[in-house]
């Protein structure tokens, strides 16, 4: 009787091959497309790490183990070499290299240098001039000078240092990060570290030891980002027992990052995967449903004559499961091109990663299998009492797949469901409500939805589920599109940024504002200074801000209307210069002080021409105090104020002192005058009530005490976010500005967005931030940040790259797009996204196209009739196009609504409403033309009974 | 095998009514006896042969064949092991070719799946049928079919055979081959026919007539003498009835002048390949007129009706509608033509179910309210077959249409229904119209102004 079974699903199958092949190819599809989505879940997971890490700097981005000089021998170094290589070996690639690093040694004319070693030099470098080093020993060394080729160059003989050549590194894992010099001072390399640890010429510099290991991509490929960074976090405590002098340094936020972006696209792949899942069972479902009928007559016809249940049951599922199978075949046929397609598509995995978990699509197959064959005997009285067992199986089989897909969330299973429910339910009901407007307009048309309903449902079920899933992809491409333009905004606000570099180099460290503006002509440039700060009165914890003095003029060049109409509000209400007095071309500066004990040092703070601060130690301890002026302080820099501190040596005996609980070494305090200011020895004329310069009481209990003239400003007008803006009492905010300095700001604006401040910001005048912020600490104010306006961003961006800035932080707005238009996340999601709703339009194709033809074959009785009852063909061929374009419009309106109200709440604020309305002209000139193509045939002439 | 039937009732429901369908029927078969079951429409036969084969279960009654309670045995396998049936249609499986439906009788047997193929090609060859086994059964003509089907239901040696109309559709030498292959059984196998079919009397050993639910009435071939079997608890349907409540209201009266020529066929011939159905056929049908065309299965009375209503295309020969020549006209026009003057009754049409009747009936519903009541929005799936079959009838005279072509208008309705059609047509008859009606209904046939025998042409 089994083979029974399968000849009568044979006859089946030979009868109805079309239905066969519908199901077959479908399904193949859709193992193909969940196929292609895990390909792009692997490739993406793992360029998201390459793409944390391509952020970084280069020190920044590999795992670097350091530690002090800790080792007493070579013994022992070799012994921790030797535990380091065997616990970092899965952990990272291509083995560690190792450094050593002794800092800021200073030569006998007092020029800075840093000296190193590291193994295999010739292969690390790139010789620019002179020689590779050859020999080295303990009193005779032969280095490479890299950088600092623009300053004074280092005469390192008394150390036994001999400078051979010049050159720059080739590996970017060495003397980089923490190992990385100061910028300007050179770093003298010997060839090997054993003999550089051995020299006594160094012996009393501080050094460091440094083991550098790239990331292993390959292990996270193997065991996943987050095992991984697990490895590395044991790794971390182990090595924090076993040797404590180490420290392990790692990309440990970007690679959370990485992780948390994985995590996240994983979910969203999974939930993808599910409505590919969704789409295909509803597809069979609906298939199954159109067969009901012929099933029923063949299970009928075989009842009849006996046949027994058990094989009309297995015939059942034989049928369908063949046709299943037979597409399982194909898909596995075809997927060893899935990497060559991906690979088109910009992904990279292979076939392993393409394979991974794929018994879930067997689990999802059979559970269609079940469906399927539940359906078919649905209904039917004489499987009344079995006709549960398929559906219970399809739940299991169900659960089986969600839970192995790996989410465990129940409101990421309920998506599918009601992604297959929902929205069918809805078109089903409004295909049902709707289809009575033709009650009495069209009669003929109301028959033939009416009579044939189930089908027209089905087709407007599928329709709606593809509409759905175009708007959700079409919502998302458009909110990736925004929020990346955002983000680059974010990033640069202007055309081009330039920030402090990793080593705290500061633009105006390298040049001034002109400097920034003569790269390129009709460029302007705008300094920034960022601080933290903080609401008072609120818990400092919950409200810290950004606070963000710009220059109102860099606000008019920004692209949002809103942002420029803050260049008015942050004008400043007073005057902004900084007073202070100009010492000009002099060289000498003498102060003359009363009652200043001599534990109290004496510091001028000057502002150069560039607009940056600086501070310089008077000599002397006495009343009269000096401060050579040339080669230390700019001409015509201003000076803006003195400040007062207890001398190092004073305080540390006071605090060690106190830390033994004897007050024998006092708080000084008292009352002291700046007498008299010579430049040169010319006096110069400081007004006591702008300077306050004549008995000022002091208190030195750890803090700094500043004498300086009044810069006196009205309450700034500042924009703030709306959190902020909502804390502002009578619209004033009081503002913590650091060092014990508080201030008031006026809120003039609320913006909800301001590019690179965060969620919570205050926006104000920059000379207005710095007027506030240098009370109690002039070298504060500094803009640590320029932003650019250019006419040629690329071209910008190649001049400031090789005009000696390039140890800053450059970014363009056209590169930050660029790279946030290949974040692996977006672009993942957003291939994903294309692959189901591919998927998805193929479907609809189908059973769209199909609809018609099947139509006519099936309802040829009732067309016979309407056309018997005097309906003619042409009006048979109209009433049946306008009740497709009719289940078309239900499927689209509905698919439409749903969609719009997911992307809405879900996806994105943004909605692309142009392509849209183009996508559904596309979609319905399509229809009407397929509709005519398929009915024009119908009722003709030559297909009339005895026609000749 | 012996068939004893005790004190038998099945009832059902039909809409808001409970119908009985067989009220406490008392029939003995003896075991290889040919028992031959006729009736009038809606008398329960259909009923009785679900009954038999299991389909159906009593409602009240016992059914045993060969001793054994048929209650008690599996329905697959009483029809696989005891009882073999078919039907009107023929019983093909349309999957399967005729060969696969007879192997698929073999194997269920118990033969092997090769086995049952040889045999079944054996079987055919032996029946005349060994040039189509690898046909399907959509692609064989009606004889074949009702052949392959019965050669199908024999080929399990059933213990019972039976046939519900199985010469139904058929022409007389598929008849002929039928009844041969039956009687060749006879004897051996225990043999029940349904039908009105003269020839399968002059073999049967006796023949009863069902009557509302019962026996009523049982005599020998041969013999002219009719025992009454149950004259008091049956109900006799009068002669002629006086005109009831619920009878259909009268259709709108078409106004078309008598003796009109309205129709008018010119040598016509049909023909289904190298089959010849009729030639030279030829009418004039006039206004006031009811023609019923009465010959035997396959002779062409439905493709006749087909022709004459401009749906299908005669081999040769012209129609005449008016003075217009409808073989000149286009599908569409024809269509026209047909809304305007030609109103159609195709056998059985049930092609429309899901729709109410209101929306059905459309204009016409406010005047029938009273016949239908709170019906009116069921949609016609929830009618039974004979009331559907009315409703259509209702619908066609309700439009007014000079011309009227029915096939088979009372094959579905009862006696008393039938009756009613009946004074209906002959009420729209004159009124003018033509109407020309396929039947065997006994009553039409007296009442016809004219009887057409389509097998003499």
């Amino acid at each position: 009787m089994r083979l029974l079974s399968w000849k009568l699903a044979y006859a089946r199958l030979r009868r109805y091959p079309l239905h066969a092949i519908s199901v077959a190819v479908v399904v193949a599809l859709a193992v193909i497309s969940l196929f292609t989505l895990q390909g792009i879940s692997h490739s993406s997971s793992n360029s998201l790490v390459t793409y944390a890490l391509s952020k970084l700097p280069g020190g920044d981005r590999a795992l670097t183990i350091s530690s002090n000089r800790i080792f007493t021998s070579n013994a022992e170094y070799s012994s921790i070499d030797r535990y380091l290589a065997k616990n970092l070996s899965g952990l990272t690639s291509a083995g560690l290299a190792r450094e050593v690093l002794y800092h800021e040694v200073s030569d006998s004319h007092g020029v800075g240098f840093y000296f190193g070693g590291v193994d295999a030099l010739v292969s690390r470098v790139h010789l620019k001039s002179g020689r590779l080093p050859a020999a080295c020993t303990p009193t005779r060394c032969e280095v490479l000078q890299v950088g600092g080729q623009n300053g004074a160059a280092p005469h390192p003989d008394s150390f036994g240092l001999i400078v051979v050549g010049v050159g720059e590194f080739t590996d970017n894992r060495i003397f980089t990060g923490t190992f990385a010099p100061s910028p300007g001072v050179p770093i003298l390399v010997a060839d090997g570290i054993a003999v550089v640890s051995s020299m006594p010429s160094v012996g009393n510099f501080q050094g460091s030891d440094g083991w550098i290991g790239e990331i292993n991509l390959k292990s996270i490929e193997r065991d996943g980002l987050e095992n991984y960074r697990n490895f590395i976090l044991a790794f971390e405590n182990k090595v924090s027992l076993d040797h404590r002098g180490l420290t392990l340094t790692w990309p440990s936020d970007a690679l959370a990052e990485a992780s948390d972006k994985s995590s996240a696209l994983v979910v969203r792949l999974v939930l993808l995967s599910y409505l590919v899942g969704a789409l295909l069972v509803a597809f069979l479902v609906l298939l199954s449903l159109r067969q009901k009928d012929q099933h029923f007559r063949y299970r009928s016809g075989l009842s009849r004559i006996g046949t027994p249940k058990k094989t009309l049951a297995e015939e059942l599922v034989i049928e369908n499961f063949v046709p299943l199978v037979f597409g399982l075949a194909i898909a596995v046929s075809f997927s060893p091109l899935i990497p060559h397609v991906l690979n088109v598509m910009h992904f990279h995995a292979d076939l392993t990663q393409i394979y991974h978990g794929w018994e879930r699509n067997f689990l999802l197959v059979f559970a269609a299998l079940a469906l399927t064959s539940g359906f078919a005997i649905l209904g039917d009285q004489a499987w009344l009492r079995r006709a549960w067992i398929p559906f219970l199986l399809a739940t299991g089989l169900l659960y089986a797949y969600f839970a192995a897909s790996g989410e465990h969330e129940p409101r990421v299973w309920a998506i599918p469901l009601l992604f297959a429910s929902m929205p069918v339910v809805l078109s089903y009901l409004a295909l049902r409500w709707l289809s009575v407007l033709w009650r009495r307009r069209s009669t003929n048309r109301y028959i033939l939805i009416r009579e044939n309903l189930g089908m027209w449902q089905g087709v407007a079920a599928i329709l709606t589920l593809t509409t759905l899933l175009a708007v959700i992809t079409l919502s998302f491409e458009s909110g990736i599109q925004k929020s990346v333009i955002i983000q680059a905004q974010d990033e640069v606000p202007l055309d081009v940024s330039v920030k402090t570099s990793a080593s705290l180099v500061r633009p105006f460290d390298l040049g001034g504002i002109t400097d920034y503006e003569h790269i390129l002509a009709g460029s302007s440039a705008y300094p920034v200074l960022r601080i933290g700060s903080s609401i008072r009165g609120q818990s400092t914890a919950a409200d810290s801000l950004s606070l963000i003095g710009v220059v109102p003029a860099s606000l008019a060049r920004m692209t949002s209307p809103d942002l420029q109409d803050l260049s008015t509000l942050i004008k400043p209400m007073s005057a902004m210069s900084e007073p202070g007095l100009n010492i000009g071309a002099g060289s000498r500066l003498d102060v003359k002080l009363a009652t200043v004990p001599k534990e109290i040092d004496l510091i001028g703070w000057f502002r150069t021409p560039r607009g940056m601060h600086t501070s310089v130690t008077f000599t002397g301890h006495g009343a009269l105090r000096t401060l050579l002026l040339r080669g230390r302080i700019p001409s015509d820099s201003i000076l803006v104020g003195f400040e007062l501190r207890e001398t190092s040596d004073y305080l540390s005996r006071r605090l060690h002192a106190q830390g033994e609980g004897s007050f024998s070494v006092p708080v000084l305090r008292g009352v002291a005058s700046i007498l008299k200011v010579s430049i040169d020895g010319r006096p110069q004329v400081l007004s006591n009530q702008e300077w306050h310069l004549i008995n000022f009481p002091y208190v030195f209990d750890g803090g700094r005490f500043f004498v300086r003239p009044i810069w006196q400003i009205s309450i700034p007008r500042v924009a703030v976010d709306p959190v902020t803006a909502a804390l502002a009492r009578n619209g004033v905010l009081t503002l913590a500005g650091g060092n014990s300095i508080d201030f008031q700001v006026r809120v003039g604006a609320v913006q909800n967005f301001f590019p690179s401040a965060g969620n919570r910001f205050v926006i104000m005048n920059i000379g207005e931030l710095q007027q506030v912020i240098s009370r109690n600490d002039p070298g504060a104010i500094d803009p640590i940040e320029v932003w650019v306006s250019t006419p040629n961003p690329v071209l910008y961006l190649d001049r400031v790259k090789s005009s000696g800035f390039h140890t800053l932080l450059i970014q363009s707005r056209t590169n930050a797009l660029k790279e946030f238009r290949v974040d692996p996340l977006n672009v993942g999601s957003d291939g994903s996204y294309k692959i189901a709703l591919l998927f998805a339009l193929v479907i609809a194709f189908i059973i769209h196209s199909t609809a018609l033809p099947l139509l006519r074959k099936e309802s040829a009785e009732l067309l016979f009739y309407l056309e018997v009852a005097g309906v003619g063909p042409s009006s048979l061929r109209k009433a049946l196009r306008k009740a497709l374009r009719f289940t078309l419009f239900i499927g689209i309106v509905v698919g439409f609504a749903i969609g719009l109200s997911v992307s809405r709440f879900y996806i994105s604020q943004s909605t692309p409403f142009m392509t849209m309305a183009l996508s559904v002209l596309a979609a319905v000139a399509l229809s009407e033309v397929g509709g005519y193509f398929f009915t024009r045939k119908f009722f003709a002439e030559s297909t009339m009974v005895g026609a000749s | 095998m012996k068939i004893e039937i005790e004190d038998l009732f099945y009832l059902y429901e039909s809409g808001d009514e409970t119908v009985v369908a067989l009220r406490g029927l008392h029939l003995e078969v003896e075991s290889g006896e040919c028992l031959v079951i006729n009736g009038p429409n809606g008398s329960g036969k259909s009923t009785l042969v679900k009954l038999l084969t299991g389909f159906y279960r009593p409602t009240a009654g016992r059914i045993s064949i060969g001793g054994l309670d048929l209650a008690q045995i599996d329905p697959l396998r009483l029809r696989r092991e005891y009882v073999s049936s078919i039907d009107q249609g023929g019983n093909l499986i349309g999957e399967l070719t005729v060969l696969e439906n007879v192997a698929l009788a073999f194997t269920l047997a118990g033969k092997s799946v090769s086995q049952s193929r040889t045999l079944a090609g054996e079987l055919l060859d032996r029946h005349g049928l060994g040039e189509i086994f690898r046909r399907f059964p959509n692609e064989l003509s009606a004889g074949e079919r009702q052949l392959g089907s019965l050669l199908t239901a024999l080929a399990t040696n059933p213990k019972i055979l039976i046939a519900d109309e199985p010469s139904g559709e058929l022409d007389n030498q598929a008849a002929d081959a039928v009844y041969a292959l039956i009687k060749s059984v006879a004897g051996e196998t225990t043999v029940v026919l349904v039908t009105h079919d003269s020839r399968a009397e002059s073999f049967a050993d006796r023949v009863v007539r069902i009557r509302d639910g019962r026996i009523s009435e049982e005599w020998f071939p041969g013999e002219k003498e009719t025992s009454v079997i149950d004259p008091l608890g049956w109900m006799r349907v009068p002669d002629k009835q006086e005109p009831s409540s619920s009878r259909i209201p009268s259709a709108l009266r078409p106004v078309l002048a008598h003796e009109e020529v309205v129709l008018r066929a010119e040598h016509l011939d049909l023909r289904y390949g190298e089959k010849l159905i009729f030639r030279q056929f030829d009418l004039m049908a006039a206004a006031g007129e009811l023609i019923a065309l009465s010959s035997s299965s396959g002779t062409g009375k439905s493709s006749l009706l087909r022709i004459l209503a401009g749906i299908q295309n005669p081999s040769a020969g012209n129609v005449y509608i008016g003075e217009q020549l409808l073989t000149d006209l286009s599908r569409e026009d024809r269509a026209t033509l047909r809304k305007k003057s030609i109103g159609f009754l195709n056998q059985g049409d049930g092609a429309v179910a899901r729709i109410s009747l209101r929306d059905h009936l459309g204009s016409t519903a406010s005047e029938l309210m009273d016949s239908f009541g709170s019906r009116m929005n069921r949609p016609l799936s929830g009618f039974s077959g004979g009331e559907r079959a009315r409703i259509e009838l209702l619908k066609i005279l309700s439009e007014c249409r000079p011309i009227l072509l029915l096939d088979e208008p009372t094959s579905q309705l009862d006696e008393r229904r039938s009756q009613e059609v009946v004074e209906r047509l002959l009420d729209y008859v004159g009124a003018g119209a033509l109407v020309i009606a396929s039947t065997r209904d006994e009553t039409l046939l007296t009442r016809a102004d004219r009887i057409l025998d389509l097998s003499a042409t």
